[in-house]
């Protein structure tokens, strides 16, 4: 299955098969399996229409994603009415708010911060703007062996 | 998107026992298999990767029991007719004080309880190994079968027991021997035989507003497909006194209660309102007895898998399924006549016992326990009132010694069954059901040294 042009293979765990976007790793995935109520044990192929297009909007658009409404559950002593459900109580003022899923960037969004930061960096002519400027290791490691993947990598425009 | 059936849940939620007609299998041992295919893939001589180290308790590899096609038993040891079908089948009518440390086969499968709802996990190499399910009778399953006897005349939540004792000594055996008590005594039967499955996020949830509980509708559509396999001729004989309508889907009162479960059993979003309504006809109803039975029963008291879309982890007795089998272990809801009955495993480690649980049935704390540490009121209110049956944790030698005749006369036995050879397994396993068949019995067919 493809979901936003990436590939979600059928036969793997929707959980690990959400890894496969950048910027989302075990904790996000977690997350958004939670959100979309998809069970830890779910395929990809087993996931539901509507479990498909939620997570379709929601990974276009995190942000704009609505908020998780927070539902009430049965006490110890609650009777289940027999036909129409009761009305849900109003929600309390101290109830979390998930935050983490409202601020997610992904793809072509989190891969536009990561090159605006060394962009800025060097703007402002820092050590780290000036480490990526020579393609050598910007958090202190050692140059006088190793260091190849910073040689390869670190750009200021760098290939995401 | 393609429509899956999804038959690996049925695999993995419920596991029948394969049935062979001979004791002929092959040990497969997966992890060893693989590790040789990594040698040699490698090229070359390599040495074989050095033995791992036997376990202090003596942890011997078993492997995976397979049974054999009938066209690859060429072997004429395999033509000799198993004595195992002349053993009696194991029923209410047999089931005597003169028959403590016999061995009983269960009902044959067609129609048995172990073909529809499946076996615990512990328990199905072990019902592969030899031609048909069998149990030894003990002391204690007389005992329960009386205890089940007073129940049959009484409300539930007089009769609420949980089968305990230590690891290996029989209590999934002892709970599957009272369901086929049950089921042979004519009652309504509806067991659940790995509790784990309900808890640990291996099903669709979907939140209910009416109930306020979370529904497992694929789950509660397997159980009520397979009580209603167990129990389709009480089924035929129980009118429905509260008119069903859901959706589109209506049903009068008077109808018979198979019709109720057709309409479960054919549409998976309408399983978790017909489950319901099936078990308040069945609990009301006082033609027959209503046997609960619940393996891995500590799961139920045990945190879940399942988070909620905030990601707050689901309390148990807010899944809908677990909260109903919750609601009539606490005596909250009950059977006009029948018995709860429990099993604790102590096999899994992310799901033992809790606090309450073991306060209420009276058992040991592996560790200190404090006095200020908070009991959640729900599911000591669950656990309330909750009967201990203790299971003997070593087998007596009668029984033990039916059970090693059992194997010789199945031809299960690498060696020749002796006096010596059973002595030496008996105290090598010091008398416990499950090492006295896993590490000494089983592991004599084991192919690997």
């Amino acid at each position: 299955m493809h979901i936003l042009g990436v590939l979600l293979p059928e036969n793997q765990l929707a959980r690990h098969a959400l890894q496969n976007f950048f910027g989302v790793g075990p904790m996000i995935a977690a997350r958004i399996c939670a959100r979309m109520a998809i069970h830890d044990r779910c395929k990809v192929r087993e996931l539901t229409q509507s479990q498909t297009t939620s997570l379709t909007a929601f990974l276009s658009s995190p942000s704009t994603y609505p908020e998780a409404k927070h539902v009430p559950l049965a006490s110890l002593k609650f009777k289940a009415p027999a036909a129409k459900p009761l009305p849900t109580p109003a929600p309390t003022t101290n109830e979390r708010k998930d935050t983490l899923l409202k601020s997610l960037k992904i793809e072509t969004e989190l891969k536009k911060e990561i090159k605006e930061n060394i962009a800025h960096q060097r703007m402002i002519g820092s050590y780290v703007g000036r480490r990526h400027m020579a393609h050598l290791p910007v958090r202190g490691q050692r140059t006088k062996s190793n260091a190849a993947i910073a040689k390869r990598l670190n750009r200021i425009e760098r290939h995401l | 998107m393609s429509v899956f059936v999804r038959r690996h849940v049925v695999a993995s939620t419920f596991a029948s026992t394969s049935r062979t007609t001979t004791p002929c299998v092959t040990a497969r041992g997966y992890a060893s298999a693989r590790k040789m295919a990594k040698n040699q893939v490698k090229g070359g001589v390599k040495e074989s990767e050095p033995e791992p180290e036997r376990k202090a308790g003596g942890g011997k590899r078993v492997g995976t029991f397979m049974p054999l096609s009938a066209a690859q038993l060429k072997h004429p040891l395999t033509t000799v007719p198993s004595k195992l079908e002349e053993s009696p089948i194991f029923s209410a009518g047999a089931l005597t004080r003169t028959s403590v440390g016999k061995v009983m086969q269960f009902s044959k499968p067609q129609n048995g309880v172990l073909k529809a709802y499946g076996v615990p996990k512990n328990l199905v190499v072990e019902f592969r190994v030899l031609s048909s399910p069998y149990s030894v009778v003990r002391d204690v399953t007389i005992s329960t079968a009386e205890l089940l006897e007073a129940a049959s005349s009484k409300p539930s939540s007089e009769t609420r027991a949980v089968i305990t004792g230590q690891a290996g000594s029989g209590k999934s055996f002892l709970l599957l021997q009272s369901v086929e008590y049950c089921v042979s005594k004519g009652w309504i039967v509806l067991y659940v035989p790995r509790a784990i499955n309900l808890v640990n996020s291996s099903t669709p949830h979907v939140y209910d507003e009416r109930t306020r509980t979370y529904l497992q509708p694929e789950f509660t559509f397997e159980l009520l497909r397979r009580f209603e396999q167990v129990n389709a001729s009480a089924m035929k004989q129980i009118q429905i006194t509260r008119p069903f309508a859901k959706g589109n889907k209506k049903l009068a009162s008077g109808a018979q209660l198979s019709e109720l479960i057709k309409l479960g059993t054919s549409d998976k979003t309408l399983a978790p309102a017909v489950f319901d309504a099936v078990l308040h006809e069945v609990a009301r109803q006082t033609q027959r007895p209503v046997l609960l039975a619940v393996d891995d029963f500590q799961a139920l008291y045990c945190k879940t898998t399942y988070r909620d879309t905030q990601f707050q982890g689901i309390k148990s007795y807010h899944l809908s399924l677990p909260r109903v089998l919750l609601e009539y272990a606490g005596g909250m809801r009950n059977f006009a006549k029948g018995a709860v009955l429990g099993a604790i495993s102590n096999s899994s480690t992310e799901y033992q016992p809790c606090v309450e649980l073991r306060e209420a049935l009276g058992l040991s704390h592996p560790l200190p326990v404090s006095p200020y540490l908070r009991r959640s009121p729900e599911l000591v209110a669950y656990a309330k009132g909750l009967r201990n049956i203790a299971v003997p944790d070593t087998f007596q030698v009668s029984e033990a010694a039916a059970l090693f005749n059992l194997w010789g006369q199945d031809h299960a036995l690498h060696h020749r069954p002796t006096d010596e050879v059973f002595l030496t397994m008996f105290t090598a396993a010091s008398g416990n059901p499950r090492n006295f068949v896993w590490r000494e019995m089983l592991s004599s067919l084991s192919l690997s040294p």
